[in-house]
């Protein structure tokens, strides 16, 4: 009598259906849990054990970088220094008229002062980003314990960043606002008109913007009051502008810096 | 008779694919060109597929898939299929016309980029995810396909170097 299967064959049949079964497991847990707006199990369990690794790692990593930014740039900094001495004592008549206005502009605002803004907001340090950069989102140090919830806005020193979209007992994910799935209600701030902000991976695209509206290359971009974000807070400045048929859209660069994200600030939720 | 790679153990295995995803999601993405970043993954995934075959390799690409999942958000299962069907992909090849040499590997890495990123958006398209940006996805596969090979090579050369600076 000839076998028709091998001990071998059979074993291979067996690891190649437990891994049909397993692949398709996997997917039924995350998309249940990603529509059900939970945490699954698999992605609760891997991002608190990466998290402590992440947190070590970037901060090596950011902190290297920044020393070697600097170690870079001493020359030139000590050559721009003795320049910038003579000119400081010109500027400073003029800089204490306009240190008033300065000091109220987004563009220019600390982290530090982003904090005493926002005294309720929690800070957080990025530690994460997504492996393949398939989608937008970061991940930071603080999650449930410290009273983060989904939905809460997140901004940084120069504007918005985006919101929380998965919380976990020590890190959460943030949606960015350059996100393909990203929506949030925007407004132009010279003439207030209204539009939605979308992701667009690299920018940021306001759109749905009336016909009437008179925009121009430069205006700024801040907020709508909306349920994650409270209005007025910077998005970026218009770059370009588009004739959409029956509205008008445009693109923006957004004010924060997504690539160099370290530090963010977590709002309360708006009820 | 083909002489093969020798397949590595599974704790040297595990602890390189804990460093490639710590990576990954940290560092990596200052590397970013034209929307795609380099996948330390999946060229382990690859390597060690190419060592392991198609059985060994796509279940390693599961678990491999299975954690970028964990680590990324939205993405289902998306990974964790596509993974393990490019470990299947690159275990297949194993064995064949110098596979366990550095060019060949590298062009490998290449193409399982690619078949990866389709099944991958494929699983996408699926599950509900915007369409219409088949363009967009491509081109930052494409340009992960030659970063990935190139990080292939790289990691060859650095081990190759490495070893001859221990004979010395």
């Amino acid at each position: 009598m000839v076998p028709i299967a091998t001990y071998r064959d059979e074993r291979k049949l067996l690891v190649l259906i437990g891994t049909v079964i397993a692949a398709a497991v996997v997917t039924l847990v995350q998309v249940d849990a990603a529509r059900s707006g939970k945490v699954s199990i698999i992605s609760l369990s891997a991002t608190s054990a990466a998290s402590a690794f992440q947190t070590v790692v970037s901060t090596i990593a950011d902190t290297t970088r920044d020393a070697t930014t600097f170690a870079v740039q001493a020359p030139a900094l000590v050559r721009e220094n003795s320049r910038l001495e003579n000119e400081n004592d010109a500027l400073r008549r003029k800089n204490q008229m306009l240190s008033e206005q300065v000091a109220e502009a987004p563009s220019v605002a600390s982290y530090e002062r982003a904090v005493l803004k926002y005294p309720a907001g929690v800070q957080a340090r990025v530690i994460g980003y997504p492996p393949e950069n398939d989608s937008r989102v970061i991940t930071i140090n603080k999650g449930s314990r410290d009273g983060l919830v989904r939905d809460a806005g997140v901004i940084a020193a120069a504007g918005v960043v985006g919101r929380i979209v998965e919380v976990a007992p020590f890190t959460s994910k943030v949606l960015l606002l350059t996100d393909y799935t990203s929506n949030v209600p925007a407004i132009v701030q010279r003439g207030r008109w209204w539009g939605i902000a979308k992701g667009t991976l690299t920018r940021v695209n306001v759109t749905y913007i009336s016909q009437d509206a008179k925009l121009k290359i430069g205006d700024r971009v801040v907020t709508g009051e909306g349920n994650v974000f409270q209005a007025g807070l910077p998005m970026g400045k218009i770059i370009k502008i588009e004739d959409a048929g029956l509205y008008l859209t445009a693109t923006i660069d957004p004010a924060v810096g997504f690539g160099r994200l370290e530090r963010v600030i977590v709002l309360p939720h708006k009820p | 008779m083909i002489a093969l790679a020798p397949q590595p153990t599974w704790q040297r295995v595990a602890l390189l694919l804990g460093i490639a995803l710590i990576l990954q999601s940290t560092i990596f993405h200052w590397f970013a060109f034209r929307g795609a970043t380099p996948s330390a993954t999946l060229v382990l995934v690859v390597w060690y597929a190419l060592s392991a075959g198609r059985m060994g390799g796509m279940v390693f690409g599961l678990i491999a898939g299975m954690l970028e999942d964990a680590l990324s958000w939205g993405t289902g299962g998306g990974w964790t299929i596509a993974t393990a069907l490019a470990g299947l992909f690159a275990g297949s090849l194993r064995g064949g016309f110098f596979t366990d040499s550095m060019v060949p590997a590298a062009a490998i890495t290449f193409f399982t980029t690619l078949v990866r990123a389709f099944v991958f958006w494929s699983v996408m398209a699926i599950q509900g995810y915007k369409s219409g940006l088949g363009a967009t996805h491509a081109h930052a596969a494409l340009w992960q396909g030659v970063q990935n090979a190139l990080l292939y090579v790289f990691i060859t050369l650095a081990l190759r170097w490495m070893d001859a600076w221990k004979q010395r």
